[in-house]
């Protein structure tokens, strides 16, 4: 009876002791970039997260900035960043190299991340960051439920709507961004391919006028004011059909495009009677 | 033949030229034909991305022109310039802060009236450093010393501002545009240009007795206040809105005086007018110039001025160097 | 007929007095001579008189509103180069800048052209002429403004002999037409033959008025400038010659 007691007594702790173990063994991270941030915020248990970066709690550029209030925030300074003491540091391919190589040679291990601006990389850049994080299987249904909610979106779409997507500055971006996959996604057919953008660039004003799009889609303007965004308020784009819709959901390759999609979808004709 | 008549041709001629200029591409007839009846795109961009564009173009370079010929006649100096003397930077100035503080949104008229503010200030300033008895020296290190000033503050005002796009709009309003600029900013300059026209016109005689100097004029019946007072009211209203709406636009003030000053027999009141419409000339065809040079880029008509300006202003310091010392 | 009335005109610079308490009369047909050492105040009394320096005392033409003075006198100031490069003939017609009333402004423009002897000069530009012929532009522009009255500030200072002549006998002609003319100068020969009236001027003050007779004694001349002069009365009008300075200093 005795023995038996302190058999179960010690499986217990054993159980418990590698279950915390487990879970301790699981690395802590830091983020150095808004995307990636939320690939962390997606899959990481709480107590993994040990600071994000500081515009992770920006509305304009981050898709979740109430979710990030509660973590730490840093200003991805290398020294700050360092005493923190990360088993990894999430960034993306253009952080500052002078920060990153800082790091490096410090002991730190750097995990760099591309900008995703299709379907697949946005898979690869969760099953990674799933990997990386020591919750796989969190990852696997993060992307099954992503892919179910595309095909939801995708399917029924009859017509493709001429759209033209207009940022500061006059700039356009074309099918082969993260923006022109959003688009196309929601069921548009983007502008900028019938001019020869399929990056970006500029689209001179006249052009836009004169393509004629169903609907004009600017970005979401800045607080103070700039004349790189004057254009947006040009009278000649009033007559056009105006949504203003690019926000914080259209900045970062993660599952959150689909709201991006389903804003845009609102407008569409074949998708908008389905809200 | 009569100079302003030719001007005026020229004008006109390169005005119609201005509003064939474009990305899109229609035929002459095509586009003149939509700016009065077409409905469709092409009517929209001829009325409201050309028409404004062309317009703006000859009130700026118009101001630039009159205002350059005014203060020379004044200061009896064929270096100054709005630009030159710093006028055009602080008006820039004045604008960068009312668009920044809000003031130009929630004020009515507000941009110009606070490009005017401060474009007097600078007028003021200028006087006051080296007035009608400056030599050419003092006239450029007062305006070298605004300019700079005024540069700097608004580099300052634009880095504070919580738009991440206003840090490098400096190259805007240091350099000029008038690249989708609408009947919006032509409705904010106009009212303030031609008053300024009409201050600096009304002293055409006042520069006239100047040249023989300020105890001269005086005895001809001239004050010497209520001119410089219409001087400087006229110059911060013309440059001051111009600026607003485009940016600092420099040497054409310079230039375009000093190449018709030899035509009119030196006779300031003559030049003044003249000078106006060689403005307005000057710009239209920097304007056209730069959408046929570089029509991907928005190629800053100040960076085609200085281009054309510098070195004749180079040529100026060149001639007048004896009264430099 | 008086044209200009100065009564106790004064005018400080601190707490010197540059022009001690002048009162004199031009009147018509009067050609009057300035003299007086330099530093006297003959600019600085021409200017008051014209209401351009602050004054106290009394200057009928500083008293005339602004758009009157410009046909009641015309000025000659002393810096006589013309630094614009504007013609000739858009010089000489500032002179009718407010145009005379009732006449042919464009007349009186090439009257005073004619005058002073630069009909065939109207479309050169002023910077390209010689300081002489730059002064007989001047000149020009002041005969158009076509005024009862004309104040010159050393009118002849840097001319040559035959300018000088000329000049000096135009101002004596056109006094003798009726008009009022004060002017300034050094030359103290000059003043003597051509000048009806010489006020001496001393450190300020009003030492001497009246004709060159009376007034250019080497009594006067000893006291005001310091000099000895030969006297002579010829055809052509008196001579003045400063010859000697004394040696007492005052």
């Amino acid at each position: 009876m005795h023995l038996f007691r302190v058999i179960a007594f010690y499986s217990v702790l054993y159980f418990f002791g590698t279950i915390t173990l487990a879970t301790e063994n699981n690395p802590k991270v830091v983020s150095l970039n808004v995307c990636t941030d939320q690939f962390v915020m997606l899959l990481a248990d709480d107590s993994q997260i040990i600071s994000l970066s500081e515009i992770s709690t920006d509305i304009l550029s981050s898709a979740m900035a109430e979710e990030a209030s509660k973590y730490h925030q840093n200003n991805s300074g290398a020294e700050e960043v360092y005493l923190l003491q990360p088993d990894i540091v999430f960034a993306g391919i253009y952080t500052a190299k002078a920060t990153v190589n800082m790091l490096e040679s410090l002991g730190i291990r750097v995990e760099k991340f591309e900008p995703a601006s299709t379907i697949e990389q946005i898979v690869r850049n969760m099953q990674r960051t799933g990997k990386l994080l020591g919750h796989t299987e969190r990852a696997n249904t993060l992307v099954a439920n992503f892919e179910a909610r595309l095909t939801d979106l995708t399917t029924g779409i009859n017509t493709r709507p001429r759209a033209a997507l207009y940022y500061a500055n006059g700039y356009t971006t074309g099918e082969k961004t993260l923006a022109g996959q959003i688009l196309d996604l929601a069921g548009f057919s983007n502008i900028a391919s019938e001019v020869g953008i399929h990056w970006g660039g500029t689209l001179p004003l006249e052009l836009l006028i004169m393509s004629k799009p169903d609907v004009i889609i600017t970005g979401t303007t800045y607080p103070g004011s700039s004349r790189s965004e004057e254009i947006l308020k040009h009278p000649a784009l009033k007559p056009l059909r105006h949504v203003s819709s690019t926000d914080a959901n259209w900045v970062c390759g993660t599952p959150n495009i689909v709201k991006a999609i389903m804003d845009l979808q609102t407008i569409h004709p074949d998708k908008m009677s389905t809200k | 033949m009569n100079l302003k008549l030719t001007l005026l041709i020229l004008l006109i001629a390169l005005f119609f030229l201005s509003l064939s200029t474009g990305h899109t591409t229609a035929s002459f007839s095509q586009g003149i034909t939509a700016l009065y009846y077409g409905d469709g795109p092409l009517g929209t961009v001829m009325r409201q991305i050309r028409l404004p564009r062309a317009i703006l173009a000859m009130l700026v370079g118009a101001s630039l022109g009159v205002c350059g010929a005014a203060l020379q006649g004044y200061l009896r100096n064929p270096l100054a310039e709005p630009g030159l003397i710093g006028v055009s930077g602080s008006a820039a100035l004045g604008a960068v802060i009312s668009l920044q503080t809000g003031f130009a949104t929630y004020v009515w008229m507000g941009l110009p009236i606070a490009a005017f503010s401060f474009a007097t200030l600078a007028v003021l300033l200028l006087l006051l450093l080296a007035g009608p008895r400056g030599s050419s020296l003092t006239l450029i290190l007062a305006g070298i010393a605004v300019s700079a000033l005024a540069g700097a503050f608004t580099s300052l005002a634009l880095n504070l501002s919580p738009n991440p796009y206003a840090t490098s709009e400096i190259v805007f309003w240091l350099m000029g545009s008038l690249a989708d600029r609408s009947f919006e900013h032509v409705w904010l300059a106009l009212p303030f240009c031609v008053i300024g026209w009409l201050m600096i016109g009304s002293i055409g005689k006042a520069l006239d007795a100047l040249t023989l100097g300020e105890d001269v004029a005086s005895s001809l019946s001239i004050s010497l206040t209520k001119t410089k007072l219409l001087l400087v009211f006229g110059v911060a209203s013309s440059v001051g809105a111009a600026t607003a709406v485009c940016g600092a636009i420099g040497f054409v003030g310079l230039v375009v005086p000093h190449l018709l000053r030899p035509l009119v027999k030196g006779k300031p009141s003559t030049l003044l007018l003249v000078s106006g419409l060689g403005g307005a000339v000057m710009v239209l065809a920097a304007d056209i110039a730069v959408r046929v040079i570089l029509p991907d880029r928005d190629l800053k008509l100040g960076v085609l001025m200085a281009i054309i300006g510098a070195p004749l202003f180079l040529h100026l310091i060149y001639k007048t160097r004896s009264a430099l010392q | 007929m008086t044209l200009l009335t100065l009564k106790n005109l004064s005018v400080r610079r601190g707490q010197c007095p540059v022009v001690d308490n002048v009162s004199l009369e031009i009147r018509s047909h009067e050609l009057v001579g300035l003299v007086g050492p330099n530093g006297a105040g003959k600019t600085t009394l021409l200017k008051a008189a014209l209401g351009l320096i602050e004054h106290s005392g009394d200057s009928s033409l500083a008293a005339l509103p602004l758009n009157e003075r410009s046909s009641t006198a015309a000025w000659m100031p002393q810096e006589r180069e013309i630094n614009w490069p504007i013609s000739v003939l858009e010089t000489v017609a500032l002179g009718q800048l407010l145009p005379t009333k009732n006449l042919d402004k464009n007349e009186i423009i090439n009257d005073a052209l004619d005058r002073t002897g630069l009909i065939n000069y109207r479309d050169r530009i002023s910077t390209e002429l010689s300081g002489g012929e730059q002064a007989r532009v001047l000149l020009a522009r002041a005969l158009a403004q076509n005024t009862p009255l004309i104040l010159a500030d050393e009118p002849i200072a840097g001319l040559d002999p035959a300018t000088q002549l000329t000049t000096m006998k135009m101002f004596a002609d056109m006094a003798k037409e009726g008009k009022g003319i004060l002017i300034s100068l050094h030359d103290l020969n000059l003043a003597a033959t051509f000048c009806t009236k010489i006020i001496m001027l001393d450190r300020g003050r009003l030492y001497a008025i009246g004709d060159p007779a009376q007034t250019m004694t080497n009594e006067n001349l000893e006291k005001v400038f310091n000099i000895r002069a030969y006297h002579a009365r010829t055809d052509n009008g008196i001579i003045c010659q400063p010859i000697e300075v004394l040696s007492h200093s005052n």
